[in-house]
């Protein structure tokens, strides 16, 4: 494959495709997994399939506990640190994370839902999680 | 995989589909959301929410395209 | 019954259209408001089902369109059934839509993406319920992830640091994103004028070279799809 570094017109080459690669390195895998986790947008319309609309909203509303969910746990890992907790707490608060994420894993799998699922892009407000 | 494996074409072009599916400008934040070709609910919303099933549709043709180009 | 097909917010709106033909071979008009013209055209059905043609298409009228004018190029898919809508659009917003043609005039997106390989090489995983014996131990796996991934993003924000000064120097705008995953470690567009394209894609291109751990992938020159989705929502 070669690069050719040719006189970029201001307009884009019209489109061509083709002479839009700059540079590329040889071991890309990583970097077009990424780009292959494409979220689509039909700009304004969610479509439900019928047969699968739990799953569907199951889905918005899991997003929303996880969020809540990694949000305690940031703020807990901030008292942790601060060292403005005490050891009870401590084993109380993980005792009640440990349920929320037996928990959350039971109704992902309900749901048939994976981790990467709950990721739900916001648009402008980008990825939640 | 190896970039000799891929064609720069189609690397540019999931580039391109990243770029104009994610970003350029958003004219309308509203969102309709829908069952069985009928529209129910209508929400006022600054944000916008992907349907499970089109992305993985999404996913599935640019993949094909790819494997497509690679065999041809 | 058609829906109007949306390609892009440019100026100039008395100028002559690009002869080109839009998704479906359908031809594009303008629809005017102001100093501003919506590039449209009509489609079959109500929606623009996604496929390589129409993203093509999409791509090629929008870059027609940069021969001598500036270009707000819409997210791919958006219709509407009412021109009235758009005028709306365009009303409402024309401050806005204004300042970003402003910004964009005569420039260009480049985008790169590096990914790498941390070193520790394991993945940063949440603790799981099942796999301690008590919460304070779980709490302690999740202190350690919580450390381990604040190390990993420093060093990632280091790394980043050394790539992209270079770059944004050459750049009117920039948008870059340290770890978007756990493999990539930036992703970014710059916006950049035409007399700086060639020297944009010689600096990175030597990137690559001096870092060659690092995997690199660039493209462009793209119309400037990262730079004008902020403030042109009503």
């Amino acid at each position: 494959m070669s690069f050719q570094i040719a006189e970029p017109a201001l307009n884009t080459n019209d489109g061509d495709v083709d002479s839009k690669l700059i540079c590329a390195s040889e071991d890309i895998a990583a970097l077009t997994e990424e780009l292959m986790t494409v979220r689509a947008s039909t700009p304004n319309r969610v479509v439900l399939d019928p047969d699968k609309v739990e799953q569907g909203l199951a889905q918005l509303v899991l997003t929303v506990i996880e969020l809540l969910r990694q949000l305690m746990e940031r703020q807990a890992m901030h008292r942790v640190e601060n060292g403005t907790i005490d050891d009870a707490a401590i084993e109380r608060l993980g005792l009640a994370f440990m349920r929320l994420d037996t928990r959350m894993t039971e109704l992902k799998q309900t749901f048939g839902l994976r981790d990467e699922d709950l990721n739900i892009d916001l648009g402008p407000l980008g990825k939640l999680l | 995989m190896k970039t000799s494996e891929w064609d720069a074409t189609d690397v540019t072009i999931i580039d391109l589909l990243d770029r104009a599916l994610d970003k350029g400008v958003l004219l309308w934040g509203e969102l309709v959301l829908s069952i069985a070709d009928v529209d129910l609910v209508y929400v006022g919303l600054k944000a916008m929410l992907c349907s499970v099933d089109t992305a993985d549709r999404m996913r599935e043709v640019a993949w094909k395209n790819l494997v497509d180009s690679q065999q041809s | 019954m058609g829906v109007l097909y949306i390609y892009a917010i440019v100026d100039q709106p008395d100028g002559d259209l690009p002869d080109i033909r839009g998704i479906g071979d359908a031809a594009i008009s303008g629809l005017h408001v102001g100093d501003l013209l919506a590039i449209v055209s009509t489609v079959e059905g109500d929606s623009v089902p996604f496929s390589r043609t129409n993203l093509l298409c999409h791509e090629r009228v929008i870059e027609a369109l940069m021969r001598g004018r500036a270009v707000l190029p819409t997210r791919f898919g958006t219709t509407t059934e009412h021109a009235e809508r758009i005028a709306k659009a365009l009303e409402t917003n024309g401050a806005g839509f204004r300042a970003n043609l402003d910004r964009v005039r005569g420039r260009v997106e480049i985008a790169l993406r590096v990914g790498w390989k941390p070193e520790a090489d394991e993945p940063i995983t949440r603790p799981r319920a099942a796999d301690v014996a008590d919460g304070r131990s779980y709490m302690q796996a999740l202190l350690a992830q919580t450390q381990r991934s604040r190390q990993r993003r420093d060093t990632a924000e280091a790394l980043a640091a050394k790539l992209t000064p270079g770059l944004a120097e050459l750049a009117d705008a920039v948008v870059e994103k340290i770890l978007p995953t756990p493999q990539l470690l930036l992703k970014a567009a710059y916006l950049v004028r035409h007399a700086h394209v060639a020297e944009i894609r010689r600096r990175i291109t030597a990137l690559r070279t001096e870092y060659p751990d690092l995997a690199f992938l660039a493209t462009g020159p793209w119309p400037a799809y990262s730079f004008v989705a902020e403030g042109n929502v009503a």
